[in-house]
Parts: structure tokens; sequence; C-alpha cells
């Protein structure tokens, strides 16, 4: 036995030190309010629902559809308005509201906003990122929020992407947020197809860029890789191939 | 949707790997409060990020986790230790006992600077690639050996490198 064996041994088996049982429960409690949690609205009551104040239009940048390969560059930027807007009374929206064109069965439509987030066990996590639904009477209620849980949520790169899913007849894109100054594109391999993100900019900081993909083209079950966002060249940035989460 | 079974796989992952990550927290804290603490909490990440980390390799994960976790406690700077001074071996090592002999190591590991002590930790107690040490620590391979070595050598610890083999090999 050499030196170093004398270390890995001390090392394994430390003279003073023995493990203790963990309780498991509390370790899952506690990783379940950290995980990327899904949200379900609390029962769609008023006191969930958020009056939305239409202040003005939200960019929203719908990228050029249906391309495929990454060296082909973002196109057709079509600039939609999208009415909402806007900070609620409780401060519970972080700039602007994006609505999307994505309907509900009961016609509402699909939005995400930023909401606060302030958590001891995450002290570089700040906001997340809420999916929700604008009403067809203009309040917001929330369905599920992802966020940052292992670095800084504003660290350049992809961000919390959670896959999509249904919650209480709730279809959730599969999205998410990237942090980066020249994302013109964000595509993903959903079932072997390649399909682009809408994006759309966060009103506080531009460089904030929100991602979903429309739930007819991204389901559910699709087994998503190559998470990759573009430049306005083609050029694929930083944090390509992150991996989505689910509940 | 996580579900049972993805809960059934942590806990068993849990139950299996949470001793020697309290052995590797014991080692970057030097305290067994910490330790238990820092292990947790880095169950605690893992089980949040569980969906994503489950099918690839949930103990490496865990072990940067762990050592990301005390090193940014280290960072906010609750203490340092760190001294080019390691104290003398109790007794010559033929003749020591073994208990002694690993209480001294484990002991001698607080006089390694953070980042030396976790560069050891993760090189020899989880008996990784310097390779991988570089890239689950985000540091460059450099950095890695440089830290690798010294810590070594405050540890008295010495071990052939291999151009001294291929050269004693190479003599007649």
């Amino acid at each position: 036995m050499n030196n170093l064996d004398d270390l890995k041994d001390a090392m394994h088996s430390p003279p003073d030190f023995a493990p203790s049982p963990i309780d498991l429960g509390a370790v899952m409690a506690a990783g379940g309010r950290l995980r990327r949690r899904r949200r379900v609205a609390v029962g769609a009551s008023s006191a969930a629902a958020v009056l939305v104040l239409l202040v003005g239009g939200s960019q929203l940048t719908r990228l050029g559809g249906g391309g495929s390969g990454p060296d082909r560059p973002a196109t057709a930027v079509a600039a939609r308005p999208s009415g909402p807007v806007s900070s609620a009374p409780s401060g519970d929206v972080l700039g602007e509201v994006i609505t999307t064109d994505l309907a509900t069965p009961g016609d509402d439509r699909i939005a995400f906003w930023f909401v606060p987030i302030d958590d001891d066990a995450l002290p570089r996590t700040t906001f997340g990122l809420m999916a929700g639904r604008r009403t067809t009477d203009d309040k917001l209620k929330p369905e599920v929020v992802t966020n940052e849980t292992e670095g800084s949520d504003r660290d350049p790169g992809f961000h919390a992407p959670e896959a999509a899913m249904e919650v209480d007849g709730f279809r959730s894109p599969a999205f998410g947020y990237y942090v980066g100054e020249h994302v013109a594109r964000i595509t993903v391999v959903a079932d072997g197809r390649r399909v682009d993100a809408d994006l759309a900019p966060w009103s506080r900081d531009p460089s904030v860029v929100v991602f979903w993909f429309d739930p007819a083209e991204v389901k559910p079950d699709a087994r998503l890789t190559k998470l990759t966002a573009y430049d306005a060249d083609g050029k694929a940035l930083p944090g390509a191939g992150a991996e989505f989460g689910v509940g | 949707m996580g579900g049972r079974r993805g809960d059934d796989e942590f806990v068993e992952f849990a139950r299996a790997s949470s001793a020697r990550l309290q052995r590797a927290a014991y080692l970057l804290t030097g305290d067994r409060h910490q330790a238990e603490e820092a292990a947790q909490a880095a169950l605690v990440r893992v089980y949040a990020a569980w969906g994503r980390v489950r099918r690839k390799d949930p103990y490496a994960y865990a072990r940067t986790v762990l050592a990301n976790l005390v090193t940014d406690q280290w960072r906010r700077p609750l203490r340092e230790y760190a001294t080019e001074h390691v104290p003398e071996q109790p007794v010559p090592r033929d003749v020591a006992d073994d208990v002694t002999r690993r209480r001294w190591l484990v002991g001698a590991l607080k006089a390694l600077s953070p980042r030396e002590r976790t560069v050891i930790v993760m090189r020899h107690f989880f008996d990784i690639t310097e390779v991988d040490v570089a890239r689950e620590l985000n540091l460059s391979l450099g950095t890695v050996k440089s830290l690798n070595s010294r810590a070594l050598a405050k540890l008295r610890i010495s071990i052939p490198s291999p151009r001294q083999g291929m050269e004693s090999g190479a003599t007649r």
C-alpha cells in the first residue's frame, strides 16, 4: 500500500465520522418545492386570477416556420401585436405579459409572464416563467411555472425548458427561456423532426427570450432533443442540447 | 409527471448514494453537521432535477452539486483555513496504526485550500479522471493537475510520475 492508497483508504473510512440516515421525505419535499414545478391554478379562483391591464402591445416574434437546418437564418419576423400586457396589482407579473395565438378549448389564450421567485434555497433565482391563460375577460390564470434551479437565472443559455404537458385540461406547450443577446431562432428536434419555436423578448430585459413550441407540433409525449438557439446568421449559440423537464 | 416510478428510482438512488455523499461532504467541510446538511442539500437538488438526470448519470450530478454547494459556501467567506503548513505526521508510517494515520490524513485535508481539497476529493475519493474533475468543477485541466499535485505534495503523498517510471524502466 502506498501513500496514495493510504489517503484513499482514509477518505473512504474517516475514523471520526459515520453517515447518518437521511430523511428522504424531507429531501423530496424540499426538492419538490425546488423543482420547476407545475402549478395547477388554485381552483381557478379569482384569488389566483390576475387582472390584466391593457397597456400596449408586447413584442411577439414568429420566426420563419418550417425551415430546417441550423444554417438557415431566421426569416419572416412577423411581429404581431398581442394586446396584453402589464403589471398586476399584486405585483405577481414582472414586465409585460406575452399572449400567444394559441387558444384553449374555452377560447382563452395561452400566455406567458414572468413571476418573482423568492426562495432561500435558490439564491440566484429571482424570477420564474409562468405559462397560463389569458381569459376572454382579460384575466390571467396561472398554470405551470418553471424556473432555474441550478445556477443563476440570468446565465447565458437555456433555462428551465419544460416539456409539453396537459394539466387539468390545460395543454401547456413546451416552453422555457433563453438568455443571450443575439438569439434569433430556437429549434428542437421532436420525434426526429425539427420544429421552430416562437420567440418573444421579455420587456424588462430583451436578452431574456421566452420560447415555446406549438403543441400541435410538439406534443406532451414527444421525444425532444437538440434544443438549440441560433443567431441571425444561423450560428449556434451556447447551451445547445439542454434537456426538458416535466412536472 | 415524474410519477411514482421516478420517485421510487430516486429513493433507491438516494439510499445507495447518501452515505458516500455524506463522507465526501465531511471531507470537504471537515464538520459532521455541515456534512449532513450539504449531502442532504445535494440530494434535494438531485430530486429537483431528477426528470433530467435520472437517465444520465445522477451520481455524477450529485457529486458536482455537492462540490459546488460546498465551494459556494466557502466563497461566502465563512471560513478558509488554507495554509501551507500541514501538521507533522504523528508517527512514522511503518509503525503507525491505521486509525491514527487515517485520522491524520483526514485532518490534514483541512490544511488544504478549498479548491485543492475539492480536487482531491473528486479525484481520489470519487475516483474520477482529471478530465472529468475539470469538467465537473468547470476548471481547466491544467488547473486541476496543478491543484492535485500541490495538494498531494502538502499531504506528503508521493506517487511515481509516468515519466519517472518510463525513465527508470529504460535505465540499463
